[in-house]
C-alpha cells in the first residue's frame, strides 16, 4: 500500500492560481485582513468620488493655460523667450548625444523625457479651455449640445483644430528640441570618440546655459527678471553644482590631521547644519549687502543662489564625508606605497571611489535642496511657488487656489519622484563589484 | 639554496636603533641591522612582534620615533622630498592586495609610472604588459580587480609596485589572504624576482620560499630581533628558545 | 626627537610644513574675517547704525498674535521669548503628531494587505515630494476658506471649525484647585516618608537575596520602594484629596459663541494649525520611511530563530523584532525631529509667531540686523543641539539595557 501511494503522481494541494488566488492571498487572508480591506474600500471610495466630483464638475482649470507662460518662465519678456528655447535646444543635443553613446541609464532618461515632451507637444492646453467654457458638467452633456454650443458661440472656442499648424507653428521649439534629440541620438549611437567631447559639452552647458539666459546685445534680460519653473531649475543646479568643489574641500578638511583646519571645517558644517535655511537666505538679504564692500550690490538672485550654495556645501560636506570614510585605509597607503603625494593620493585614488559610492546621497541632497527653493519665495523671488503665490494674489484667481497647489505641487513631485526613481536604478547600476 | 652572486657588500638599508610606539604601545624597541643590496631577507615571527610595523617604517607608512633608517643613501627624516624619493625607490606589496578597485588591472599598473615618473601613456602601457607577461596574467590586464582571483589580484599588486622600478621591495604577507591553491602562483613569481637580483624583505609564514630563497631570515618577537641567521643555521640550528618554540610550532602543520 | 632635523631645509621639513599649512590657513580665516567687519563697520554706518546690545531692553511696541503672556510694552528681549516659545511649543506638538502619524504608516506599508500598504506608499510619496512650505500654504488657504463664524462647523455643541481657527472644550482650574494643590504637595511628602520607610524596613529587615546588582544596597532598597510604594502612595493621596474638596477642583470651558467669535475651551489659531498639519505630515512621511526600513534591517533569521523558539506572530514583533528594530530606528528620527525644528521656521511666511518671524519684526524695527541673527541662531542651535543629545542618551540608554526595563 505504501509503496503504492508513493509512485502515484502526487500533486500539491490547493493549487488555484490566477486573480482569485490572489485577491485571497493579499486581501482577504485572515479576519482582519478582510475587515480591514472594505474598510480600505469604503474609504477609497468616498475620497475618489469627492476628488472626481471636484476636478470633473467644481474645479475651474482655466486658470492653468491661462498662467502657463509665466509659471513656466516668470516675467521673462516674452519676445526673448526663443533664448530659453536656444538653451533647451542645446540640452537636447547633449542628452541625445549622451544616449547615444551610454545607452543605459542616460538613454531611459532621455525616452522619459521624450514622452513628457511629447505628451506636451500633441496635448492640446485649448482643449482645457474649452471645456471649461462649456461648464461643469461637460462630461453628461449630449454631444449634439457642444457641437450647438460650437456652432452658436464661436468665440467661446478657442480649440485649433487645425493640429498641423499648433505643432508646426505654435510649438515650433518644443518641436525642434525633440526632432533634436533623436537626431543627435542615432548621430551619437555607439560613437565613442565623442565621448570626450560630450563630457566637455556638459561642463561647458552650463557657463553657456547663464550666458544665453541672460543675452547679450541690447537687451539683456536680467536676473530679476528669471522665474516661474525656469528659476526653480537654475536655482537648485546652480546649487547641487557650485556646492560640489567647497563641500569636498570641507569634507576634506574636516578629516584632515592639521587641527586648525579640521576645527574650521567642523564648525563651519555644524552651524549651517544646525539652522533653518531660511535663516541663510534672509542673511543673504539682510546681511550680505552690510558686508559687500561700499556700493557694491548684488541682485536677489544672485544672492540666493550664494545662500543656497554656502547652505548645500555643509550638506554635501557630510555626504562626502561619509564616502571617504568607506574607503579603506589599504588604498591610501597602497597609493603612497606607489609614490603617490597626497594631492595626487586624494584626486586620483580616493575622491573617485569616495563620490562613486554617494552619488545616490548626492541625488537625495539634490532632491531636498529642489523642494527647498521654494523658499526663495519667501525673500521674494518669482520661482515657481512665488510666482504660484503671485498668481493667487490677483484678485481673478483668488478662489482657485486648489487648482494652482495641485498643478505645481505635480510639477515639483513629478521631478521629485523621477529623481529618487532614477538614484534607486543608480543605487542598483552601481552594485558591489561593478567597478 | 640560491647562493646569490649578486649581493653587493655596501648596504642600502641601514637602520639604527629604531623605536616606534602606538600610543604607550612599545611596538619597536631598537631594530639594529642592514640590508645588502640584492638581498633577501624573510622576517618572521609570532602576530603582533613588530615585524609588519618594521618593514611599514622603511618606506614611512609608518612613522618611526627615534633611531635613523638611511635607505639607499637617504635619510628618512621629516624631510618631505626624502620620502617621496625612498617611496619611489621602495616598492611594496600588501597582505589585502590594496588594488584600486576603480581603475582596470592595467590603470593600476600604469598609475605611477605616468603620475610620479611622468611617462607617455604609451610608454608606461608597454612596461605595464611586459610586467604584466612576465607575472603571467597578460590576459587580465583590462579586466577590473574586482573580477580576477586573488592569486592574480596579487601579482597585479606585485606588478604595480615593480612598475616603478624600485631598487627594493617590501612584502608584507602577501600570501596570508590567499587560498591555499593560490599561495604558490604568488610564491613562483616572488622567487623569479628574487633571482633576478632584486633587494627583498618578506614578511610571510611560508616556511619553505624561506629556507629556499632567503639569504638570512629574521626573527622578530616583542619588538626585538630575537634571532637572525641563515635559512640553513635558522632552520636546523636554531639558538634561542623563542625561536625553537616558533620553529616547532610553524613546521607541525 | 628626530636626531638631525637641523640637517633638513625648512622647506621641505614635514613638521615645519604642517604648522606652516595651518598659520597660513588662520592668517586667511583672520583676513577675510577682518575685511569682512571693516565691510561691516561701514555698512553699519552707512545705515546709520550702532552695534549694541542695549535696544533688546527698549520697549518691543508691537503685538504678538499668540504665545505666551505679552504685552506691546514688554521689552524686545521679552517678545523674542514669546517667538522662541512658539517655536518649541508648535515643534513638540510637531513631533508628537508627526510620530504618530509617521510610526502609523511605515507600519501599514509593511501590512501584508495590499491595499493597505499601497494606500500607505501613495502617502509616503506623495507628501514627501512636494515642498512643505507649498503644503503649509494649502492647509493655511484651506483653513482661510473654512466658514465664517456665523456659519461655523459645530461638532455636538464642543468642536467649532470657522476661519479663527478649531476651538475644543478643555480644563481650567476651578474654585477648589488650590486646596486640591495642598492634597498633591502632602501626597509627595507622604511618599517621600514612605518610601524611605520602606527603604529603611528592608535594608535592616528585609532579605537580602533579592539583591543582585552593583548598586549600593541602601539605593538599591529606595529603588525597589520607589517603585513599588511611591506611585501608589500619591495617587491614594490625590485621588482622596479630589473628593474631599468640596469645590470642583477643575472647570470644564466650552467655546461659546459670543459677540465678536467664539470664545472659551482650546483655540488653535489658523496658523498655528496650518504649520502644525504641514509638519506633522511632512515629517511623518519622512518617518514612516525610516521606520520601515529600521524593521525590515532587522535580518530575517531572527524574526525565524524567534519563530523557531515557539514565539507567536505577535510576540515575534514585540519581543525580537521590534526592541532590534529601534536602536536603528531613533539615529534617522533624531535627524527627521532635528528637520522639523528647523522647518518649522516656515511659519514665518504665513505669520506664525515663531521665533524667527518675531526677529524679523525686531529687525524691521530696529535695523539691529547682526545681533538677532546672532540669536536667532544660537537658538536653533540650542535646540537643535539640546534635541539630538536627549536622543543620544535614549539611544545610549536603549542600546545598552534593552527595550524591556
Amino acid at each position: 500500500m505504501d509503496n503504492l501511494a508513493v509512485t502515484q503522481e502526487v500533486k500539491p494541494p490547493n493549487t488555484k492560481k490566477g486573480p482569485v488566488k490572489w485577491l485571497i492571498d493579499n486581501l482577504f487572508n485572515t479576519w482582519y485582513n478582510t475587515i480591514l480591506t472594505c474598510f480600505a474600500l469604503v474609504f477609497l471610495f468616498f475620497v475618489f468620488k469627492g476628488v472626481f466630483t471636484w476636478v470633473f464638475t467644481q474645479a475651474n482649470w482655466r486658470v492653468i493655460p491661462a498662467n502657463i507662460q509665466i509659471l513656466m518662465t516668470g516675467p521673462y519678456p516674452i519676445e526673448q523667450i526663443w533664448q530659453v528655447w536656444i538653451v533647451l535646444c542645446t540640452l537636447s543635443v547633449l542628452l541625445g548625444l549622451s544616449a547615444g553613446i551610454w545607452h543605459g541609464l542616460v538613454f531611459k532618461l532621455s525616452i522619459a523625457i521624450a514622452s513628457i515632451g511629447l505628451i506636451f507637444l500633441l496635448i492640446p492646453l485649448e482643449i482645457v479651455n474649452f471645456i471649461a467654457s462649456i461648464g461643469p458638467t461637460f462630461l453628461f452633456t449630449p454631444l449634439e449640445l457642444i457641437n450647438k454650443k460650437i456652432e452658436t458661440e464661436p468665440g467661446t472656442l478657442e480649440l485649433n483644430l487645425n493640429f498641423i499648424s499648433l505643432i508646426f507653428f505654435k510649438r515650433r521649439w518644443l518641436l525642434g528640441c525633440l526632432v533634436l534629440l533623436v537626431v543627435t541620438f542615432f548621430l551619437g549611437r555607439d560613437k565613442h570618440v565623442l565621448k570626450r567631447w560630450v563630457i566637455g559639452g556638459w561642463f561647458l552647458s552650463f557657463p553657456w546655459t547663464m550666458i544665453m539666459l541672460h543675452g547679450f546685445g541690447e537687451n539683456p534680460v536680467s536676473t530679476t527678471d528669471w522665474g516661474g519653473l525656469l528659476l526653480t531649475l537654475i536655482l537648485a543646479t546652480v546649487g547641487i553644482v557650485a556646492c560640489f568643489p567647497l563641500g569636498v574641500l570641507l569634507a576634506l578638511g574636516r578629516r584632515s590631521q592639521l587641527p586648525a583646519i579640521k576645527w574650521v571645517s567642523t564648525t563651519y558644517i555644524e552651524t549651517i547644519r544646525g539652522v533653518p535655511l531660511i535663516t541663510i537666505l534672509f542673511m543673504g538679504s539682510l546681511i550680505l549687502p552690510i558686508f559687500m564692500p561700499g556700493d557694491f550690490q548684488l541682485d536677489k538672485v544672485i544672492r540666493a543662489m550664494i545662500g543656497l550654495t554656502l547652505f548645500s556645501a555643509a550638506y554635501m560636506a557630510e555626504n562626502v564625508r561619509g564616502g571617504l570614510q568607506a574607503v579603506p585605509q589599504g588604498q591610501v597607503e597602497a597609493a603612497q606605497a606607489v609614490g603617490l603625494t597626497y594631492p595626487k593620493t586624494m584626486l586620483f585614488i580616493v575622491l573617485p571611489q569616495a563620490l562613486r559610492s554617494v552619488i545616490p546621497a548626492i541625488v537625495g541632497q539634490f532632491i531636498a535642496l529642489f523642494k527647498d527653493t521654494s523658499l526663495v519665495s519667501i525673500v521674494g523671488l518669482l520661482d515657481l511657488f512665488g510666482i504660484a503665490r503671485s498668481i493667487l494674489g490677483n484678485p481673478k484667481w483668488q478662489g482657485n487656489f486648489v487648482e494652482i497647489y495641485l498643478f505645481v505641487a505635480a510639477i515639483y513631485f513629478v521631478f521629485c519622484y523621477a529623481m529618487s526613481y532614477f538614484s534607486q536604478e543608480i543605487e542598483a547600476d552601481l552594485g558591489v563589484g561593478k567597478y | 639554496m640560491s647562493e646569490n652572486e649578486n649581493i653587493t657588500n655596501n648596504p642600502i638599508i641601514v637602520c639604527e636603533d629604531v623605536h616606534k610606539w602606538f600610543d604607550d604601545f612599545h611596538v619597536l624597541k631598537g631594530i639594529t641591522t642592514s640590508f645588502k643590496k640584492g638581498e633577501k631577507a624573510v622576517i618572521c615571527g609570532p602576530s603582533g612582534s613588530g615585524k609588519s610595523t618594521f618593514i611599514r617604517t622603511i618606506n614611512r607608512l609608518e612613522e618611526h620615533q627615534r633611531g635613523t633608517i638611511i635607505v639607499d643613501g637617504i635619510e628618512l627624516s621629516n624631510d618631505l622630498r626624502n620620502i617621496n624619493l625612498i617611496r619611489q625607490e621602495v616598492g611594496m606589496v600588501f597582505q589585502q592586495f590594496n588594488l584600486f578597485p576603480h581603475l582596470s588591472n592595467i590603470k593600476n599598473i600604469t598609475l605611477g609610472p605616468m603620475r610620479v615618473r611622468k611617462l607617455s601613456k604609451r610608454r608606461a602601457e608597454e612596461e605595464a604588459l611586459a610586467l604584466l607577461e612576465r607575472m603571467g596574467i597578460e590576459d587580465q590586464a583590462y579586466k577590473y580587480p574586482a573580477e580576477i582571483s586573488g592569486g592574480q589580484q596579487q601579482r597585479v599588486a606585485i606588478a604595480r609596485a615593480l612598475a616603478m622600478e624600485p631598487k627594493i621591495m617590501l612584502f608584507d604577507e602577501p600570501t596570508s589572504a590567499l587560498d591555499p591553491e593560490m599561495i604558490s602562483e604568488v610564491l613562483d613569481v616572488m622567487r623569479e624576482l628574487a633571482h633576478s637580483g632584486m633587494t627583498m624583505l618578506v614578511v610571510t609564514h611560508e616556511m619553505g620560499f624561506a629556507r629556499e630563497v632567503a639569504d638570512r631570515v629574521m626573527f622578530f618577537d616583542e619588538g626585538v630581533v630575537v634571532e637572525e641567521a641563515s635559512p640553513a643555521d635558522f632552520f636546523d640550528n636554531p639558538q634561542h628558545d623563542r625561536t625553537k618554540l616558533f620553529i616547532s610550532q610553524t613546521l607541525q602543520h | 626627537m628626530q636626531q638631525d632635523s637641523t640637517k633638513i631645509p625648512f622647506w621641505r621639513d614635514i613638521r615645519f610644513l604642517k604648522v606652516f599649512f595651518q598659520i597660513l590657513f588662520v592668517i586667511g580665516i583672520i583676513l577675510l574675517a577682518g575685511i569682512l567687519y571693516s565691510n561691516m563697520i561701514n555698512g553699519l554706518s552707512r545705515q546709520g547704525i550702532k552695534l549694541d546690545w542695549t535696544f533688546l531692553n527698549s520697549e518691543a511696541g508691537f503685538g504678538i498674535s499668540e504665545g505666551i503672556n505679552y504685552d506691546p510694552s514688554d521689552s524686545y528681549l521679552k517678545a523674542f521669548w514669546v517667538g522662541v516659545v512658539n517655536t518649541i511649543k508648535v515643534s513638540i506638538a510637531g513631533i508628537c503628531c508627526g510620530t504618530i502619524i509617521g510610526f502609523f504608516f511605515g507600519i501599514a506599508r509593511l501590512s501584508s494587505n495590499w491595499l493597505i500598504q499601497k494606500i500607505a506608499a501613495v502617502y509616503v510619496e506623495c507628501f514627501r515630494n512636494i515642498p512643505l512650505l507649498l503644503q503649509i500654504f494649502f492647509w493655511a488657504a484651506l483653513i482661510r476658506s473654512l466658514p465664517k463664524i456665523e456659519n461655523s462647523i459645530v461638532i455636538s455643541d464642543n468642536i467649532v471649525f470657522n476661519v479663527q481657527g478649531i476651538f475644543f472644550p478643555s480644563f481650567a482650574p476651578g474654585p477648589g484647585f488650590t486646596t486640591w494643590l495642598w492634597y498633591l504637595l502632602g501626597g509627595v511628602i507622604l511618599a517621600i516618608i514612605v518610601v524611605l520607610g520602606f527603604a529603611v524596613f528592608r535594608h535592616f529587615g528585609g532579605d537580602h537575596e533579592l539583591q543582585q546588582t552593583d548598586r549600593p544596597p541602601f539605593t538599591s532598597n529606595i529603588i525597589f520602594a520607589a517603585k513599588w510604594a511611591a506611585a501608589p502612595t500619591f495617587i491614594i493621596v490625590a485621588i482622596a484629596g479630589w473628593f474631599l474638596t468640596s469645590e470642583p477642583t477643575f472647570a470644564v470651558t466650552r467655546p461659546v459663541l459670543q459677540r465678536f467669535g467664539y470664545v472659551g475651551g482650546m483655540n488653535l489659531s489658523p496658523e498655528f494649525t496650518s504649520v502644525l498639519i504641514g509638519l506633522s505630515v511632512y515629517t511623518s512621511a519622512f518617518i514612516a520611511e525610516v521606520v520601515r526600513s529600521g524593521i525590515q534591517a532587522v535580518v530575517k533569521g531572527q524574526r525565524e530563530a524567534a519563530r523557531a523558539v515557539g514565539l507567536k506572530e505577535s510576540q515575534v514583533l514585540s519581543l525580537v523584532v521590534i526592541p532590534q528594530a529601534i536602536p536603528i530606528i531613533v539615529p534617522p528620527l533624531t535627524s527627521q525631529f532635528l528637520n522639523l525644528i528647523k522647518n518649522s521656521s516656515l511659519s514665518v511666511a504665513i505669520g506664525y509667531p515663531e521665533l524667527f518671524q518675531v526677529g524679523e519684526t525686531i529687525i524691521n524695527q530696529t535695523g539691529q540686523t547682526i545681533p538677532i541673527f546672532g540669536m536667532i541662531m544660537m537658538s536653533y542651535l540650542i535646540m537643535s543641539l539640546t534635541t539630538s543629545a536627549f536622543m543620544n542618551w535614549y539611544n545610549r540608554r536603549i542600546t545598552r539595557y534593552g527595550l524591556s526595563r
